[in-house]
């Protein structure tokens, strides 16, 4: 939805505040932040329009230190003389061009990563830290197993290959993680109200951390015995040591939040008897940690297990035992993850097995590298339709070969099988990878909440809240299966929520969000250092054991990582959740709010543009505000 | 659930007479919005006015009438119904009456608030001439003395394209004062007219200005005095106009001449005398032009001086009663103040015994006395005591020079009632409290003292508790009282509207009324005084006895006229800064606009600032011959070092002590309010200049 842009002739303000009570007062704003504060420059006078953020990530993304919060008035300041347009930082980034950069723009969680990439490059470890925990509470864990979208389409790639971003954020997340004292932001005055979250993987956690730190009470209600959902219980510790998440867990009960394991909601207590004690909002965070079943015959055969409950039976310390030629239907992550798991467990010969071809397969090329280097064999177009046993036991699977059908309407290649090609394999175990669902035990009778064809349940996309007003929910509950990093943003998005919503607030005002991703960046001056190459242990020794697989960076590689960014969006423009930074002819005049233009109707004008008895703001179309408003302020 | 519906009114957050329509649902105001369609405002509002919603349910508010239970300002109180309370006073009122005569009531109310209509007929009706109200140095003055000058108020007409606006010691763009907008004073401006601040401050309007004189406060009436010599000096004056519509030229001419020069000017205004000379000549000769002045004018010894001579500006200019110029607007067609008042019906015995009617002759022309006498006969019985009194919308404690004076009076006057939103500083030194009324609860056609030539329907949107608007409150015990008044508010405001034909359902629907406007109404009729001309020498002045032409009088407390105390007092006290949030001492209980300005400031100098080791922002004692007071410090370059300039207005609502912290921050316990400082002729107060000295605090 278009914005509407504010502009203030601050040369034609006199300082009568009245903009600040008009925007409070249509806003429902209390004391507290203000939108649009006027300051007092005597004798003149200087409107923003700011929402001034207590730890405003504007002024922690510019490395230049141009933008400060002014210690007596908590005003979030441009220093415009120090403001250079973002030339400090190799290649010319250049104000005017407005835009984000696609690592931002793709990152689920939108972190600044230009921002923190830049802080990084000069060494700000603890500035970039506190950037990327706006947005994501755990840069160890996305450091180590993110997918790494923001890599995806980053612009460094047009010159020879992407910043390796992930590996940065992991170095940054680390360094707190040894630090002899962690960073906490600073905690709001407590509220009374109490929170309930359901579920403790990583949506539930961020969505914890980000209450706890709006001063909620919050009890997490987790129905394993072991906290971090798939965390701990289905990633393997070989990309994702054990002691990480023990670490961040640590941290938030010290921030006060209660965990509660061996608890399911919906069987132990119900969403009801919370309510009784005193909830007075849920976060459902459940994910899929459900298996389907394959559907074919010989399925109950001894032999054959889902991923998941053999995933989590190692990851709490009670694998089951397999033979040698174990056979790993499934071509996602989950599935390479139990074949290299069983690999570590000395079945030598564990395979994988994949209807269609390599280039469909949804896990991360960088995992089926990792694969191919431990010599595990993807034996792809193969799909299973039989199990063959002996005394109850698997012995065999009866395949047939697939081919992909030509192209269709939407693009997408159709396997399908082979005639006369069936053939059978010899396999010890068989361990089935191919889906995840999730299991909606915690939804009695008595709620509402629906869910959608998928099985996941009905939620606004924006406000994460479902059909009980109380009830908010993110992750792989609502998503289906999919990724850590976009179980987090959801967590965090479900707190804002949660917090707008006890707060009797609109869910939706400000929070609709588009990204205008540049992709022609300007690249005349670069480092021309190549892409780091992460550490890693050698395949021959690693798959002897669950050691962790990738080493973090050591600092100086970090840094001249992070020197790679080639700067491509404007720092603070991205930093900015409220798209307050704008930027019009080199001067920071111009500012987008949209909270007027979403809660007036059509034909209505901004409340503070209504009364300025000067008349010093405008708002629409800046190509169509006065030259004078520009020139010669 | 109801739809929203929306209703236009008048804003009262101030002095007022912004147009506001109200988002009204199932009984509740849920927003105010500034009404584009507004005559006077085009649908600005300020802040104050925008705010009226957490005015209007603060959960602070008075919502019954109460009683006092425990001793005299110890702050216990006890709900009482209506019935009990008006009975209540009026029984004491009429023991009063007959023990000590109607005389020994004041009557009395604080800054304008459009029911000086039903507050007068009361006391008129009661028969006492004791009313008491902001007047003698605001609004009411300025009104006195053009009325003997030229017959009534001239104002900066905007509307008319002034080619040059004089803006004299006002600040309307925050404050938007009595008849004046800001943002009308912003479009002439706009529109390319020149600009002269005079103000001792660098504000925002001196910084656009093309000239700023910075005037040692308190001396404007020796800069008027001082344009004239210029003006009569270099014959930039309209000849025609001097040769016939100015009454005593000659001995005014001769006076300025001989009394007034630029270099005299300089010393005592402290503004060059080629300033004054440019200032002069730009006004005098860019036509029209206009001058807005602020009140600080009159709240000093000077204010007659100030005004009249101010006037003779206009009129000898060419400016008076000129589109563009000053002009003399023409009421609409309803009934005056004055007539619904009844001031007429006030028998002459007793209008003879107004405390102080012989001493401020032309204060008690307009109907008022001034504070110190009223608190003389409490303290003192001289020349008789004042036995009870009533006081609406008024805060003397903080708001009224010797602030510590006031608060001993109330505090010992036998019976006091209070009309009031809040419990006061003064409210709580009551004996009955009375709750009254926001804008939004009342129905009303406002804006009918003011000379501006509209009338406005205020129009009721909500009711809490058993609050009444003031003007039932008046009407209802007066009825107590025997007096004549209408069944119901709206009856009265049918009577106020008669001669226009409408009534008041008519006129709701209407919204305004605008008398006709003729311009150069002198060129027919003559102006309004003795002589049918603009008295720059003033026959009524010289028939009371005083000096019946304009002069400056030293400023009673300064460098000047009290060296000695320059040892102790080195700085020139510039007291009752405004800020665009609060209106005098009220509004600060409200969130909104207390988080724009939490603490009262002072601002000074920094050169004098490291003198005396204060830091930005530092809490600072500021201190005369009268008391102390805390503010704290803001570092201004854009005042003179050798002055101070302070908030006025300051209490905190949000101390819970019945004082409610009334002596911490109040400007006026530094103030002075001895006779010989007062202006003689009006009455009127110095509440903004006298000496004093800084220090920070401790801690
Ligand atoms: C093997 C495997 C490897 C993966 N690898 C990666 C990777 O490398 N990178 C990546 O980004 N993503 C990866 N994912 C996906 C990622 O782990 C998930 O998308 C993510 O964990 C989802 O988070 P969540 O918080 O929504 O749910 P989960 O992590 O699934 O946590 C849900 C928690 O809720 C609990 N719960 C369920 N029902 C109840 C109830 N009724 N009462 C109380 N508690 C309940 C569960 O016990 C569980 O602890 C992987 C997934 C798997 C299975
Ligand atoms: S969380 Fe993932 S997508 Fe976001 S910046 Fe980190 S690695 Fe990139
Ligand atoms: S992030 Fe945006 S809203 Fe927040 S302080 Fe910075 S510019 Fe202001």
């Amino acid at each position: 939805m278009a914005k509407v842009t504010l502009m203030i002739n601050e040369g034609e303000c006199m300082g009568c505040h009245a903009c600040e009570v008009a925007c409070k007062q249509e806003h429902g704003l209390g004391v507290g932040p203000r939108v649009i504060r006027v300051l007092e420059r005597a004798p003149s006078f200087k409107p923003l329009f700011c929402h001034h953020c207590e730890d405003a990530p504007c002024a922690l993304a510019c490395p230049e230190d141009a933008i400060t919060i002014e210690a007596k008035t908590k005003v979030v300041l441009l220093n415009e003389d120090q403001c250079n347009g973002c030339d400090a930082i190799i290649g010319k980034s250049g104000v005017e061009k407005q835009q984000t950069a696609p690592c931002k723009g793709e990152c689920p969680a939108h972190i600044d990563v230009q921002g923190f990439v830049n802080l990084a490059s000069k060494g700000k470890f603890e500035e970039a830290l506190k950037l990327i925990k706006l947005a994501n509470p755990f840069p160890s864990i996305c450091g180590r197993v993110c997918h790494h979208p923001c890599e995806q389409n980053c612009n460094r790639d047009q010159i020879d290959e992407p910043v390796s971003i992930r590996a940065i954020e992991r170095y940054v997340g680390d360094l707190d993680l040894r630090a002899s004292t962690r960073y906490i932001p600073k905690i709001k005055t407590r509220k009374k109200e109490k929170v309930a979250i359901i579920g403790s993987g990583p949506s539930g956690l961020s969505c914890a951390y980000y209450l706890a730190l709006e001063g909620y009470r919050v009890t997490i209600f987790e129905k394993a015995s072991v906290l971090g959902g798939m965390l701990t219980l289905g990633i393997p510790s070989y990309r994702l040591p054990k002691k990480i998440v023990e670490a961040e867990l640590d941290l938030l009960r010290k921030m006060g939040v209660t965990m509660k394991t061996c608890v399911e909601i919906g069987k132990d207590k119900t969403i009801a008897q919370l309510r009784k004690e005193g909830f007075s909002a849920f976060f459902i965070a459940i994910g899929a940690q459900e298996s389907p079943r394959l559907g074919i015959e010989g399925e109950e055969l001894g032999g054959i297990y889902n991923g998941l409950e053999y995933l989590r039976g190692i990851n709490t310390g009670k694998p089951i035992k397999l033979g040698q030629r174990v056979a790993v239907i499934g071509g996602g992550n989950a599935a390479l993850d139990v074949v290299r798991s069983a690999r570590r467990l000395g079945s030598e010969k564990a395979f994988i097995l994949y209807r269609r071809s390599l280039e469909e397969m949804p896990s991360r090329p960088e995992e089926i590298n990792e694969c191919k280097e431990e010599k595990i064999p993807i034996r792809v177009l193969t799909q299973p339709i039989r199990f063959i046993g002996k005394n109850g036991k698997v012995q065999a699977i009866e395949c047939v070969k697939m081919r992909l059908t030509e192209p269709d309407g939407s693009g997408r290649r159709k396997p399908e099988p082979i005639p006369d090609s069936e053939f059978r394999i010899k396999v010890d175990a068989v361990i089935a990878a191919i889906g995840q669902e999730s299991d909606w035990c915690c939804l009695t009778p008595d709620c509402t909440c629906r869910l959608t064809e998928w099985g996941t349940l009905k939620v606004d996309p924006l406000t994460l809240q479902s059909d009980e007003p109380d009830i908010f929910a993110g992750g792989d509950a609502v998503r289906g299966p999919k990724s850590v990093i976009e179980a987090i943003a959801d967590g965090r998005e479900g707190a804002i929520s949660i917090n707008l919503y006890l707060r009797g607030q609109n869910l939706r005002i400000g929070r609709e969000r588009e990204f205008q991703v540049i992709k022609e960046p300007q690249r005349e001056k670069y480092d021309p250092t190549p892409r780091i190459l992460i550490p890693a242990l050698d395949p021959k020794k690693r798959i002897k054991n669950f050691g962790e697989v990738q080493k973090g960076l050591p600092k100086k590689s970090a840094i001249q990582e992070a020197k790679r960014c080639i700067s491509c969006g404007s720092c603070c423009v991205q930093a900015c959740p409220y798209d307050v930074m704008q930027f019009n002819h080199e001067r920071t005049k111009a500012v987008k709010c949209d909270l007027c233009f979403e809660k007036r109707n059509q034909g209505e004008v901004p409340a503070c543009y209504a009364i300025c008895p000067t008349h010093c703001i405008y708002w629409g179309n800046p190509k169509e505000f006065p030259e004078e408003i520009y020139s010669g302020l | 659930m109801e739809e929203v519906k929306k209703i236009r009114t008048a804003c009262r957050s101030c002095h007022g007479g912004c147009g506001v329509i109200a988002h009204v649902k199932d009984g509740k105001v849920i927003k105010v919005e500034g009404d584009p369609d507004s005559p006077i405002s085009h649908g600005s509002l300020c802040s104050k006015g925008l705010a009226i919603l957490q005015l209007a349910y603060h959960p602070d508010r008075i919502l019954y009438p109460l009683k006092r239970v425990g001793a005299k300002g110890e702050g216990k109180w006890q709900r009482i119904t209506w019935d009990e309370a008006l009975d209540t006073i009026a029984e004491r009122f009429k023991k009063v009456i007959a023990d000590y005569g109607p005389e020994s009531i004041v009557v009395g109310q604080g800054t304008g608030r459009d029911y000086e209509s039903h507050l007068y007929r009361f006391a008129n009706l009661l028969g006492t001439p004791n009313v008491l109200t902001a007047g003698h140095m605001c609004y009411v003055s300025r009104v006195g003395s053009t009325l003997i000058t030229c017959g009534t108020l001239p104002i900066a007409d905007y509307e008319g394209g002034p080619k040059c606006i004089v803006m004299w010691a006002c600040n309307p763009l925050w404050t938007n004062p009595d008849e004046y907008k800001g943002e009308n004073f912003w479009r002439a401006y706009k529109k390319g007219a020149k600009l002269i601040c005079i103000d001792p401050r660098k504000g925002f309007i001196a910084e656009k200005a093309d000239l700023w004189l910075q005037i040692r406060p308190g001396t404007d009436a020796a800069l008027a005095l001082g344009f004239h010599h210029v003006i009569i000096e270099e014959e930039l004056y309209d000849k025609e106009f001097v040769e016939n519509y100015i009454h005593g030229w000659d001995p005014f001419k001769e006076r300025v001449m001989k009394d007034y020069p630029p270099e005299k000017v300089q010393e005592i205004t402290w503004v060059d005398k080629e300033l004054i000379r440019k200032a002069a000549r730009m006004y005098a000769t860019i036509k029209p032009a206009c001058i807005h002045w602020g009140v600080p004018t009159e709240q000093t010894i000077n204010c007659v001086n100030y005004t009249r001579a101010t006037t003779g500006l206009m009129a000898i200019t060419g400016n008076l009663d000129a589109p563009g110029g000053n002009a003399l607007f023409v009421n609409p067609p309803t009934r005056t103040v004055s007539e619904f008042a009844r001031h007429k019906d006030l028998p002459p015995e007793q209008q003879a015994k107004r405390l102080g009617g012989d001493q401020f002759k032309l204060g008690a022309r307009v109907a008022l006395i001034n504070p110190k006498k009223a608190w003389d006969a409490i303290l003192t019985g001289k020349p008789y005591p004042l036995k009870a009194g009533i006081l609406c919308g008024s805060n003397p404690v903080v708001t009224r020079a010797n602030a510590r004076e006031a608060y001993e009076a109330l505090k010992k006057l036998e019976f006091l009632v209070v009309i009031d939103l809040f419990l006061t500083p003064t409210a709580e030194l009551a004996d009955i409290f009375l709750p009254s009324a926001t804008w939004l609860e009342q129905n009303h056609v406002a804006d009918n003292w003011k000379r501006h030539g509209y009338v406005l329907a205020r129009v009721k949107c909500m009711e809490v508790g058993e609050c009444w608007q003031d003007h039932k409150i008046f009407m209802e015990l007066g009825k107590r009282m025997g007096q004549e008044w209408w069944p119901t508010v709206e009856d009265a405001l049918n009577y106020l509207l008669e001669p226009s034909g409408l009534t008041w359902e008519q006129f709701k629907e209407k919204g305004y009324l605008r008398g006709e406007m003729v311009y150069y109404k002198y060129k027919q009729r003559g102006f309004s005084t003795p002589t049918k001309k603009v008295e720059l020498y003033s026959t009524i002045l010289e028939k009371w006895g005083y000096d019946p032409l304009p002069k400056y009088v030293e400023v009673p407390e300064s460098p000047y006229s009290t060296p000695h105390l320059l040892k102790d007092y080195p700085y020139i006290l510039n007291a009752g800064l405004r800020t665009p949030t609060f209106f005098h001492s009220a509004n600060r209980q409200i969130p909104w606009l207390r988080e724009i300005r939490p603490d009262p400031i002072v601002e000074i100098h920094p050169e004098t600032a490291k003198k005396h080791n204060i830091k930005e922002g530092q809490w600072v004692y500021i201190s005369s011959p009268r008391g102390r007071i805390k503010q704290r410090a803001k570092l201004n370059p854009n005042i003179d070092p050798r002055v101070v300039v302070a908030e006025h207005g300051w209490w905190y609502p949000e101390i819970k002590d019945p004082g409610h912290g009334w002596e911490i921050s109040n400007v006026n316990i530094l103030t002075n309010n001895a006779y010989e400082t007062l202006d003689p002729a009006m009455g009127s107060t110095n509440l903004r200049v006298c000496l004093c000295n800084i220090a920070p605090c401790e801690d």
